[in-house]
Formats: C-alpha cells, structure tokens, sequence
C-alpha cells in the first residue's frame, strides 16, 4: 500500500511540475505577500526578543564578575574592571564595554540558529544600537555616572566586541 | 546585501527566506505559485483551490524549521501543498456534493483494488470522480475507515462502500477496455 501511495505521490508530483501555470487572483496575491511580510516582521521581533533576553541575563552575570561603571549589584569582590584600570580609565571602559555588550553576542551566536543569528548580523548595527541604549538606559536609571568621554569609550568597546564576536562568517550553505 | 536573480536557486531563496528576506519569499511565490494553483484545482473547485494556495503559503513560516540544507525546495513546497489539501478534506465542513447514493447496487469487494499494479492505480483514479477519487485516496493511500471518511464527509459508512463499489465497477471497465 506504501508503494502505491509514493507512486501516486510522484504522479502527481511529475503532473505538478509538468502543469501549465494558472494566475491567482489579485486578491489572493496581496493577501499572501501581505501575510508572508507580517510573517518576515514577525519573526525579526521574535529574534530581538530572544537576543534581549540573552542580553538580560548575560550582562546580569557579567556585573558579577565586571563591575560597568562601579556598578556592583552583586558585591562581589573580585571584578575584572580591576585589572583594566591597570591600563588606564579609558582603556578599562573599552574592555568593559567590549565584554558587555560582545559577550551576549557571543551568546546569541551559540543559542541561536543559524538563520536567526544570520538575522542579527543583517541588521547589526541596529541591533547594536538597541542593546547599547538600552544599557546605557538601564545604567542611568540606577545611578550610573555616566560621563560623554568614558561612555563614547564604553561604546567603542561595544562596537569591537560586537564586531569580534560576529566576525566569522555563518554558514550559509548553496550561497 | 544578496541581490535576488533569475539565477538564483530555489534553495537558496529559501535560505535566504529564513533568514527574514521578503523579496525571497516574493520570487519564490513568483515562481511557483502558478503550478501549485493549477494541481489544485484539479482537486477542489477554484475558490477553494486559491484558498488552499494561502494556506499552504503561510504554512511556508511555520514549517520553515522543517527545511533543511539538503532539502530540494519543490518537493517540499509539494509536500506541504498536499498536507495542506489533506487537511481540507479532513475538515468537518468539508462535505462532497452528491453525497447520497443509492444503495440498491450489489456492494462489491473492495479489496479487489489491491489487484492492480502499482502503476496502474494514480492513471485509473484520475478516470474518477472528484468524489470517487476523494474517497478511493482516502480509503486505499491513508488507510482511512469507511467510518472515518463517512465522518468526514458526512454520509454513512454504507454509502461510502457505495461509493467505492461504483469506482471500482468504472475502474475495472477502464481496464477491461484497455485489454
């Protein structure tokens, strides 16, 4: 019985491929490429939400071990930012910011799939920008000092960590 | 930024549909859409037949997660076109016209469908009803009950071994006459 559903499958299969096209209606056009487009919008929100999430609970846990603008939610006593300081204030913010905002890249790399993290590196600047404001958003509600000089270096940081992490190319196989 | 071309593969349209590119999907329904209306009209009346090719655009995002690499994209738009036009027939609403039928013709085995080649089977239900064929698909590829596609099709089980009867009786007509 399998063997004549799989041979009726490929008939209709070969008549598929082998059938004069007809045109669907225009109607019935829109609403498809209307659809598909609130699809394609869709799942972009859906890989910001993850990537924002990702984010949440990433830069939560790198506060434990590096403290971004004196910030230390955790008391803990060890913090990297320590051992940037040796190099200077400035320098120290280009690493704080490059493990911030890099590490929930690299993340995201390892958590989600191909096409989705293909998504983010489509629209990385944007979704660079969104992570950074939010951050630095988040930073000042709470208290922050936050200077135009160390954040302009934090941000550098940001954009070299990000560029880092995302550098490689994803494989895309048949492009 | 990947420019889309006539070149381009239908593969690596989808690849690119994956990844959240609308002109990919735009060329792919471009391409395809045309062949997929005309199989399915063949087996539900026009109005229907637009609607199923929503439907089975749509099912392109959600089932996305199913492609993989190594997929060819044809057979599988094909596959989810007739899963789709499955689950039409499966619908409660869905209801063959016609759909009594005397019951004063002798019920013949059904079985004896199971004496023709596999070859045979695809060209001899085409020579069918829409209905008788909706029925012999149901019955003979997806080993359906005649409970269940009286369900379905809202008619009695006695009817549809009506059905079936008289499909088969054109059937082996279309063979004697072949021989």
């Amino acid at each position: 019985m399998n063997n004549k559903r799989e041979q009726l499958e490929l008939n209709e299969f070969q008549e598929f491929l082998n059938s004069e096209p007809s045109t669907p209606g225009s109607a019935t056009t829109q609403n498809i490429l209307k659809i598909a487009s609130f699809h394609q919008k869709k799942y972009r929100a859906v890989v910001l939400v993850k990537l924002l999430s990702i984010h949440l609970i990433m830069s939560t846990l790198s506060l434990y071990i590096c403290h971004q603008f004196d910030m230390n939610p955790f008391n803990s006593a060890i913090s990297l930012s320590h051992y940037f300081m040796m190099f200077g204030h400035h320098t120290c913010m280009l690493f704080c910011g490059s493990l911030f905002i890099g590490g929930s890249f690299l993340a995201a790399r390892a958590l989600l799939n191909r096409h989705e993290f293909q998504i983010i590196k489509n629209s990385l600047p944007l979704q660079l920008f969104i992570l950074c404001s939010l951050s630095l958003a988040v930073f000042a509600t709470l208290g922050a000092h936050l200077t135009l000089s160390i954040t302009l270096f934090w941000l550098i940081g940001a954009t070299l960590g990000t560029t880092v992490t995302t550098l490689q190319k994803v494989r895309t196989p048949n492009l | 930024m990947i420019k889309i071309t006539s070149h381009t593969t239908d593969e690596e349209l989808m690849n690119l549909y994956l990844q959240a590119h609308t002109q990919a999907f735009n060329e792919l329904y471009r391409r395809h859409s045309g062949k997929l209306l005309t199989y399915l009209k063949k087996k539900v009346s026009p109005e229907v037949a637009e609607d199923l090719l929503q439907n089975t655009f749509t099912r392109l995002y959600t089932a996305k997660h199913t492609y993989k690499d190594n997929y060819l994209f044809l057979p599988w738009l094909f596959t989810i076109a007739r899963n789709t036009l499955l689950d039409y027939y499966k619908k409660p609403e869905t209801r063959i016209s016609n759909n009594t039928v005397e019951l004063s013709e002798d019920i013949q085995n059904p079985e004896a469908i199971e004496s023709f080649t596999n070859n045979d089977i695809p060209q001899l239900l085409y020579n069918l009803t829409p209905q008788q064929r909706q029925v012999f698909e149901l019955r003979y590829l997806h080993d359906w009950s005649f409970e269940q596609i009286g369900k379905m099709t809202a008619t009695s089980p006695a009817n549809i071994r009506q059905i079936i009867s008289r499909g088969l009786k054109k059937i082996k007509t279309i063979k004697v006459s072949d021989v």
